[in-house]
């Protein structure tokens, strides 16, 4: 998987690409580092162009989730598609984290 | 949802088929030498017939050549005997399709992809069951490496600093050359109407706590995950034998744990 982010005033948009699985801590730890340091307060995922996610891949989302609350940012999953957003709705990942079409 | 009309012969139902073998890379000892051991017949080039691709190079299955038909098996020969690689072809003979792959290598190759990618270019897999079934095979493929062969616990906790930990450990554990040659094995059997999906580790096993509901059902069956946990949302792993088992038709866990046995209603 990679990642492009995106800076405006009001928010911080990260463009995630490719496969999310258990082989991307590496990638998913300096993101979630940049996203960490980024000034705006709510921070989208957006995973329009994001093919597959696996359970290791949910876990990270979940910490990231958590490691902006802990800087006091919002984050919001955005334009999940396909395999990523059947998976979302089995694991019930609304009832955690703010997700938009 | 009914699965698209086979293009390959599937495997006798009352018994064993013989696959020819193919070694891209070169084989141990000599090919020619490997060949005349193993007493098997050699694939031509040309049959359609089902052919095992043994190897010893991980790049060698980056080639999706490889992985078409009429490719039905891949068998990584790194650590294996001979009685051991008869067996496998044996199994491999009683199946549709068979992937055997150290722990170093499953862990390089997306082989759930690659293997379900093959299942829908041969028309033996349509949406969005392919996608089920991908998804599901890599959880148990990943569950596999993880937890079975490199013994790895779930992310503890759900900050960086857990997650940090876990990629070390991961690392680590993948630099033992003891853990990383530990085989997964892949097997898919195709009924008129469904698939069996079978995933086998060689890690110590484990026993799962019982789950209350689910539609997955059966003597093993089980749904907490590594964690043992029973809810979806709670924290950062242990989710995926309950995604698992809300996909499949039916789950169950086999030999103390280290065989995750997968069906898909097609």
């Amino acid at each position: 998987m990679d990642y492009r982010i995106d800076r405006e005033a009001h928010q911080t948009t990260v463009f995630l690409r490719g496969r999310l699985t258990f082989n991307d801590h590496s990638v998913l730890r300096a993101m979630i580092r940049e996203m960490s340091l980024s000034d705006p307060g709510r921070q989208v995922l957006d995973l329009s162009a994001l093919e597959f996610v696996d359970s290791a891949g949910i876990g990270m989302l979940l910490i990231a989730r958590e490691e902006m609350a802990n800087v006091e940012k919002d984050l919001v999953l955005r334009k999940a598609a396909g395999q990523v957003k059947r998976v979302l709705t089995v694991a019930q990942l609304g009832k955690l984290v703010t997700i938009e079409e | 949802m009914a699965a698209a009309p086979s293009q390959e012969s599937a495997a006798p139902a009352d018994g064993l088929r013989s696959l020819l073998l193919h070694g891209p890379d070169g084989l141990p000892g000599g090919t020619a030498e490997f060949f005349d051991r193993a007493g098997r017949p050699v694939w031509d080039g040309r049959s359609g017939a089902p052919v095992a691709v043994l190897f010893h190079r991980t790049d060698t299955l980056r080639s999706a050549a490889l992985w078409s038909s009429p490719f039905t098996a891949w068998i990584d020969l790194a650590g294996l005997g001979e009685e051991r690689l008869n067996r496998l072809l044996d199994r491999a003979g009683n199946a549709d399709f068979l992937a055997s792959l150290t722990t170093a290598a499953a862990h390089d190759l997306h082989v759930a992809h690659r293997l379900v990618a093959a299942l829908r270019d041969r028309g033996r897999l349509t949406e969005p069951t392919a996608s089920d079934i991908e998804f599901a095979l890599h959880e148990a493929i990943s569950n596999a490496l993880l937890h079975g062969n490199l013994e790895l616990e779930s992310v503890k906790g759900s900050n960086l600093g857990d997650l940090c930990r876990f990629s070390t450990e991961l690392t680590s554990r993948l630099g033992n050359p003891a853990l990383s040659a530990r085989r997964v094995e892949v097997t898919i059997r195709f009924g008129d109407r469904s698939a069996i999906v079978e995933v086998s580790d060689e890690g110590c096993g484990f026993a799962p706590r019982p789950r209350q509901s689910t539609r997955a059902s059966g003597a093993g069956e089980m749904g907490a995950g590594e964690s043992g946990g029973g809810d979806r949302a709670e924290g950062a792993s242990g989710r995926g034998l309950v995604l698992i088992a809300g996909i499949a038709s039916r789950l169950e866990l086999l030999d103390g744990g280290r065989r995750t046995r997968m069906e898909f209603t097609l």
